[in-house]
């Protein structure tokens, strides 16, 4: 028999694909889009560079960016390396390039892990209702309660240094962000009358969470996890900066912020740009996030942790 | 009133209880317990046996808890393995360091943010309100420990008019205190400058497009009386939970500035006691930090009854 489903869903496409089309229309989110595609490419070259070329790329267009080469130590900004070198003379715009895929891996990893668990513990606490949620939300309010800052500090600290635990240390601090977002819409959805409608034709439990329930509840979720990605990209960086990130030679903005401090003196090239590269990814995820706020749900708080 | 502040008094305790379980868990459940914490994975069995039985953590996990809270109460929080202080002792003594950044960034947002927020309003839409609009989102964007960096390169490198590191009390030094002071304070609050800023503008243009603004221009008040009179006390409410939001994001911004500039606050407590490994330290830092942030709540809560008379507990 043809399943009734997705009743919900015919609205839902026309509305979707005019709020895309207002997004594209805003200059402010095309200045935003544009920074996260070049985030993309660049990430994909360095993975491809660093695999399967050895850095052969790289090292031929401004230098390698983990061997040391003392002899062109501190060296200021120039045509051969148009961002400096460091204390070890490696090419400070060759870095800034690698250290790109350190920053979109804990920005994505992150998102992608407490995304999908937050959705679905909101979703329960809200679909389940009574002792389930209650217990939940509780064990979610004792995380909400210290900045999430300072969580994810702590976390990582006990949890030991090193990416995979910032990743995992975030993730852990976003989830009840999310599961807390889900419950909210998932409760003001579920009251509506096509839930009810699909009760009342006899639709399966599973079948009013997926295709009723959780499309219509994604849109606050969607602006959270573009804001997320920001905050994350920045905590990492700040993390490495304190040096419980990546290990070198492996490169980070923050942990390159970290080696440059100690030539604030002599050499400003090494703060001034690794700063430049997280804040303009951190614009480029905000400018997107308000775009897709806009154009979506212009009433919609994003949840400062 | 005094009940209400007594009955959330009495509401810490469950909060408060949460957080000691989350952080003794924390520490307890990671992958090689507090001993490995201690003496690093390359230990061996004898070691750990040893120092497991000494520090009593072979104990049951409920045991040790009841324990930790026993001392807790009585207000021991351990001793730092590193350098065999007592943490309650080194904490009060650090906690006016991070009091000082703190309430200078407070001070630093609130003097920044009124103004221009409540300026961007008035002239919506205007070259003041787009720029004011690009410097938020620059301001959100912007880590504040790079933001110190800069600030460093600037004021303390090139023009040499602020120091550079470390940062007496003002109780010591009123005015080497405050120059101390300054560099940190601001790029602590440059983030929550820029939020503060957005939300005053937003509230402000919301509350000029109501009646009783109309009434008043209406009856020729003039613009300004309008402005600080009557609509300024309805920004102040939303304005007051971000002040307090800012409090909680400006310790947990401690740890990297006060890093940066080597002031020996609670935040560089933390990061110290997370690189030695040093868990009664880190132990004993987030609970602080937890009563801070307890306690700055409840100070927001009761500044809206101040603020808005219409709120009754």
């Amino acid at each position: 028999m043809h399943s009734p489903g997705r009743l919900s869903g015919k609205i839902t496409q026309v509305y979707r694909s005019r709020s895309l089309r207002r997004l594209r229309a805003d200059p402010a989110s095309r200045v935003g889009l544009g920074i996260i595609v070049l985030l993309i490419v660049t990430t994909t070259v360095v993975i491809i560079d660093k695999q399967f070329l050895r850095r052969a790329l790289i090292t031929r267009l401004w230098g390698d960016p983990y061997m040391a080469d003392l002899r062109s130590s501190l060296e200021s900004p120039s045509l051969a390396h148009p961002f400096g070198t460091d204390h070890l003379g490696r090419d400070t715009l060759a870095r800034v390039i690698y250290g790109t895929q350190t920053s979109v891996l804990v920005g994505l990893a992150s998102v992608a892990i407490s995304l999908p668990l937050g959705t679905v513990f909101g979703m329960l606490s809200a679909y389940l209702g009574g002792t389930f949620d209650e217990i939940v939300m509780r064990i979610m309010d004792v995380f909400l309660t210290p900045p999430a800052n300072i969580l994810a500090l702590g976390l990582v600290g006990i949890l030991g240094r090193g990416l995979e635990n910032i990743i995992l240390g975030i993730g852990i601090v976003y989830t009840p962000i999310f599961a807390r977002l889900m419950r909210g819409s998932a409760l003001k959805i579920k009251r509506m009358e096509f839930v009810e409608a699909a009760t009342a034709i006899g639709e399966s439990q599973l079948n009013i969470i997926f295709r009723e329930l959780l499309p219509n509840c994604l849109t606050p979720l969607v602006i959270q996890a573009t804001f997320s990605i920001a905050l994350a990209i920045m905590w990492e960086a700040g993390m490495s900066f304190l040096g419980l990130g990546v290990m070198p030679p492996a490169s980070s903005w923050g942990l390159m912020l970290h080696e440059g401090q100690q030539y604030l003196r002599e050499a400003w090239w090494l703060s001034i740009f690794p700063g430049v590269a997280i804040m303009l990814t951190t614009l480029g995820f905000n400018l997107v996030g308000n775009g897709l706020r806009d154009a979506l749900d212009p009433k919609y708080q994003a949840v400062q942790p | 009133m005094l009940s209400y502040i007594a009955r959330r008094l009495l509401g810490l305790v469950p909060t408060l209880l949460a957080a000691t379980a989350l952080v003794f868990l924390m520490i307890h459940l990671a992958p090689g317990g507090p001993v490995e914490y201690l003496f690093g994975p390359y230990a061996s069995y004898e070691d750990i046996a040893h120092a497991e039985q000494a520090l009593g953590l072979d104990r049951p996990l409920t045991e040790q808890y009841i324990r930790y809270v026993g001392r807790m109460i009585r207000g021991d929080l351990g001793k730092s393995i590193r350098t065999g202080r007592p943490v309650l002792q080194v904490l009060v003594r650090r906690l006016p360091y991070t009091g000082q950044v703190v309430v200078m960034s407070m001070l630093f947002s609130a003097l920044a943010a009124f103004p221009v927020g409540l300026l961007a309003a008035i002239k919506n839409r205007s070259r003041f309100d787009s720029v004011t609009m690009i410097g938020v989102l620059v301001g959100v964007s912007m880590p504040s420990f790079w933001l110190a960096l800069m600030l460093i390169l600037v004021f303390s490198v090139s023009l040499a008019i602020l120091p550079l590191y470390g940062m007496p009390l003002v109780t010591q030094d009123f005015k080497g205190g405050l120059a101390a002071a300054l560099l940190p304070a601001v790029s602590m609050g440059a983030y929550q400058t820029a939020v503060l800023c957005r939300t005053i503008r937003g509230e402000m243009i919301e509350v000029l497009s109501q009646g009783y603004i109309r009434l008043a221009r209406g009856f020729g008040v003039s613009g300004w009386k309008i402005y600080l009179k009557y609509a300024l006390k309805n920004v102040l409410i939303p304005v007051t939970t971000l002040l307090g939001l800012q409090v909680r994001y400006g310790f947990g911004a401690a740890a990297v500035i006060e890093t940066i500039f080597a002031i020996p606050g609670i935040g560089q407590y933390l990061v110290m006691g997370i690189l030695s490994r040093d868990y009664p330290v880190v132990q004993g830092t987030l609970l602080m930090f937890a009563l801070l942030f307890s306690a700055v709540n409840l100070i927001v809560d009761v500044t809206y009854t101040v603020l808005d008379p219409r709120i009754k507990w």
